[in-house]
């Protein structure tokens, strides 16, 4: 399953990845704390939608991702 | 239109940072996945709080008895110190049907209405950045962070004027900018009861779309 960027609202027009919290081959649970995100004044943890393997990410930390952007693709 | 459920009201006088962080997190794990909500008032021992976005370099170290904690919160650098009033918001955005975006500009607006409301002072915004100003003086201080959808921490409001503050750290790091008062504004001392029950009021009624 690939992981878009949530709709945050439509003055986000990008945002930073501050940290992946799960490397790339680590599991996540479903609701688990997947990436941290940080736009205008807040930080965002961004939760897995889905349980399973983190097999890629698209969007590396210290970079900026669009909105609806591409962040990583989970093997469920 | 959002039915609000219960909301929880607290102030832990004034305390140490980290003391307060500890209670938000309590809440977190409270209210995430429910329809309710905590206001967390508090003030605190002199610290300065360093967010996700800070990307300069901390002040000296000499700072006379100021502790420097870094924090989850978005944002930049500031203060708090006595005489500033900080609100912390707890909620589940999705209970409320919320998106981040309108808790940003939420809050904002909540915080503006609420000190008008308190003592007619209308605070300037800025298009570019968040918070509230009068010229070049910082009033309030805006910063949140948002887990598993639940959010977090939120203003903080100087109503007390203190030259030593200016002395160690501008807010957000703006060399031009400074802490101003809602005392000095109003020349007198504002009635921090009526500030609070003025940021609930206006909190409630974002909540419940009014």
């Amino acid at each position: 399953m690939k992981v878009y960027l949530p709709n945050l609202g439509e003055d986000f027009e990008e945002s930073e990845i501050v940290e992946w919290l799960v490397p790339e081959g680590g599991y996540v649970e479903k609701e688990g704390d997947l990436v941290e995100i940080v736009t205008d004044k807040a930080s965002f943890i961004l939760p897995s939608p889905v349980s399973g393997r983190l097999v890629k990410i698209y969007a590396p930390a210290g970079g900026q991702v669009a909105k609806d952007g591409l962040l990583c693709e989970i093997e469920e | 239109m959002s039915v609000l459920t219960q909301v929880f009201v607290d102030d832990l006088g004034t305390v140490g940072y980290n003391q307060a962080y500890e209670k938000q997190i309590e809440f977190l794990a409270a209210v995430s996945g429910k329809k309710d909500a905590r206001v967390l008032f508090c003030e605190h021992l002199p610290v300065i709080t360093y967010g996700r976005s800070f990307r300069g370099a901390l002040p000296h170290a000499s700072l006379g008895g100021w502790e420097c904690v870094k924090t989850d919160r978005g944002g930049d650098i500031t203060a708090h110190f006595p005489g500033q009033l900080v609100a912390y918001f707890i909620f589940d955005l999705k209970q409320f049907e919320k998106r981040l975006v309108d808790w940003m500009k939420g809050i904002q607006a909540i915080t503006k209405e609420a000190i008008s409301d308190a003592c007619g002072i209308c605070l300037d915004e800025r298009p570019d950045d968040r918070g509230l100003w009068k010229g070049k003086g910082k009033v309030v201080s805006f910063g949140v962070a948002c887990r598993r959808w639940v959010v977090y921490h939120g203003a903080a409001i100087t109503y007390t004027y203190r030259e030593d503050v200016n002395a160690i750290v501008k807010p957000c790091g703006d060399e031009q900018g400074y802490f101003e008062a809602l005392d000095r504004l109003l020349g007198k001392p504002l009635d921090r009861e009526a500030l609070k029950y003025h940021i609930v009021n206006r909190f409630l009624c974002w909540l419940e779309g009014l």
